[in-house]
């Protein structure tokens, strides 16, 4: 028994050792996501030690410098002041920590739920599987942004709201994704061996049938991050995201309508960065797409 | 399986769908914590108020006897005062839906029109300049933040190039159409009411091109994929050796196969449309029920959240049941899955 655990660990170390390398030299050649990769990382990077890093750190909260207000994009402020006077840079750096972080924490919460669940349902099947799947159905036929609206609604706007709202919003995509991988992947050989070799259904669900349905849930869950962060800006320019004074990117996009069309950077500048973001994680998305060779919606 | 025999079983499906999606809606709405009745008297109201509104909105109670309430007034047309227009919810649905029908059908023919050429050349002309061309397009249209896009769009065409309308649904010095369907276009043209027509088309053009983007860039992306596989698939390739001409090839065969999975994401992209809708309405201060929804939840009107929430979600429903119609009818496998 020992042995045999001993030589199927060596080869599937052995096995995952290759495909990473062989991930590693596809990923290489594929420009586009590497360009995804870098931009998005130096974002990351930017909005993580923005206390450390942007000119005006102190501009990220209600500060109010009005001799300087509306000055537009120079060598003092590269992307110009807002209606307070505050550094545009500045706040785009620390209102990216709240748009990056919804857009990183929701799909993986959503994730999370909805594998477990399709998991079950897939697996286990029976009365659980079929009231967990008509569940899905009946929370994908309500369109994405109304639960999230209503939850909203109900509990007030704040970060936390929002991921919680979206959360709701993501889970059952993912719980149809895995329930469809599983159902093809519950008839195979090695799912049957472990079933012999006695293994709990627990052990089979996570550490048999989920690492081999993780190709598409990685690839959904990086296109999503995308989806989350253009979602949690629309909410943020409703209004119904975080409020101010704290910055998010969405929320400086609206307060910079008010001063248009003669103030133009205070609206253009956050969204190019929304662009940014959102446009270098689709990169990597569609480069992990290639990689995996999978089509995921 | 008969395609009758498919749209009787879908129509069968398609109730308990509608029914689930108030029931889910009722319930969170009730389960949430956050009491209606304290919600619509504000913070300071005293117990004995809260209490006899809470009497008077049947909240006290069973939740099935309250959801069977519910359930009947909804059908009678009856959904509580909106707080805002201080009208019923009912009206207000009725008075601003057609303004986001018509906004998201036009977006949705616009994606349509321009995707499917564009996926098509795409996929024909792979790796081509052209193909690069629209797949840098779609991947943009994807990426674009479209309440952003709409502000751009502004900025250009109305701000400085002035050619455009800023906002609203029909010229200032324009009257409104008389009311036949409550869709502008349709009704300026059925009463050939041309300075209406223009203006009404001048105005929804902006609001529809940036609901449009997305949509559009997952209809490329997904044809494009689609004619790619399909032609290096078998039944492709004998034809192609047997000498069939390549046009032939295309129009008779490939383009009806890759067809298929665009029509089936229609039902999502028109979802996608609906919510974005929230944002570009408030954009172009557009009066349909997104920008009633949206003021609804900040100000937290509770039946008028109520309302937007269960008229969206069925129109969501029906659409898909449409599109799931027209799948059903070009592609027959579906009919017997």
């Amino acid at each position: 028994m020992d042995k045999i655990n001993y030589i199927t660990k060596s080869l599937s170390h052995h096995a995952y050792l290759e495909s990473l390398f062989r991930g590693i030299y596809v990923v290489r050649k594929n420009v586009p996501a590497l360009i995804g990769i870098g931009l998005f990382l130096s974002l990351l990077l930017m909005c993580i030690f923005a206390p450390w890093l942007a000119p005006y750190p102190e501009d990220a909260g209600d500060t109010i410098h009005l001799p300087q207000s509306f000055q537009p994009p120079s060598f003092l402020h590269i992307c110009g002041t807002d209606q307070m006077g505050r550094d545009i840079f500045s706040r785009i750096m620390f209102g990216g920590r709240n748009t990056l972080l919804a857009g990183i924490i929701i799909p993986l919460v959503g994730a999370s739920i909805g594998c477990t669940l399709g998991l079950i349902a897939g697996y286990i099947g029976g009365k659980i599987g079929s009231i967990i799947m008509r569940m899905t159905d009946i929370f994908l036929s309500i369109p994405p942004l109304i639960i999230a609206l209503l939850v909203i609604g109900i509990f007030g706007p704040s970060l936390k709201n929002i991921i919680i709202a979206l959360s709701i919003d993501w889970w059952p995509w993912y719980t149809r994704l895995v329930h469809g991988e599983v159902i093809s992947l519950r008839e195979e050989t090695f799912v049957e061996a472990s079933k012999l070799l006695g293994a709990k259904n627990n052990r089979i669900m996570f550490s048999e049938i989920l690492p081999n349905a993780i190709p598409p849930i990685i690839v959904k869950i990086t296109l999503d991050m995308g989806y989350a962060i253009l979602t949690a800006a629309a909410l943020g320019f409703l209004g119904l995201g975080i409020l101010p004074p704290i910055p998010e990117w969405g929320l400086m996009i609206s307060e910079g309508r008010l001063y248009l069309p003669r103030i133009w950077w205070i609206t253009t500048i956050p969204g190019i960065f929304i662009f940014l973001a959102v446009f270098s994680i689709n990169l990597i998305g569609d480069g992990l797409r290639d990689l995996f060779d999978v089509e995921v919606m | 399986m008969r395609f009758r025999e498919y749209v009787l079983r879908r129509l069968l499906l398609f109730i308990p769908t509608l029914f689930g999606v108030v029931v889910l809606i009722f319930l969170l709405v009730r389960m949430l914590p956050g009491d209606p009745a304290r919600l619509a008297l504000g913070p300071d109201a005293p117990m004995s108020q809260i209490i006899a509104l809470r009497h008077s909105l049947g909240l006290d109670k069973p939740i099935h006897i309250q959801f069977l309430f519910f359930l009947n007034n909804f059908i009678h047309g009856k959904m509580g005062l909106s707080l805002l227009t201080n009208r019923d919810v009912w009206q207000d649905v009725a008075q601003f839906y057609p303004a986001s029908l018509e906004l998201s059908l036009v977006s949705m023919s616009i994606a349509i029109i321009i995707g499917i050429p564009l996926g098509i050349v795409s996929g024909i002309k792979h790796n081509k300049w052209v193909d690069h061309l629209s797949r840098m397009v779609s991947l943009f249209g994807v990426s674009i933040p479209r309440f952003w896009f709409a502000i751009m769009l502004v900025l250009t065409f109305s701000f400085y190039m002035r050619i455009m309308p800023i906002s609203g649904r029909i010229g200032s010095g324009v009257s409104p159409p008389t009311h036949i369907t409550g869709l502008y276009l349709i009704d300026t043209f059925i009463t050939l009411n041309i300075p209406a027509f223009v203006s009404s088309l001048k105005h929804i053009i902006l609001p529809a091109i940036s609901l449009s983007v997305s949509p559009l860039a997952q209809i490329v992306r997904l044809l494009r994929a689609g004619i790619i596989e399909h032609k290096r698939a078998p039944h492709v390739m004998m034809m192609k050796a047997n000498g069939m001409p390549e046009d032939l090839i295309n129009r008779k065969y490939l383009f009806k196969l890759s067809f298929i999975p665009v029509l089936s994401i229609i039902g999502l992209l028109f979802a996608s449309i609906i919510a974005m809708s929230f944002v570009v309405e408030t954009v172009f201060a557009w009066p349909g029920i997104g920008r009633y929804g949206t003021n609804a939840v900040l100000y937290v009107d509770f039946n008028a959240i109520v309302g937007v929430t269960i008229v969206t979600g069925i129109t969501f429903v029906i659409a898909n049941f449409i599109v799931d119609m027209f799948y059903g009818y070009f592609d027959p496998r579906i009919r017997y899955g």
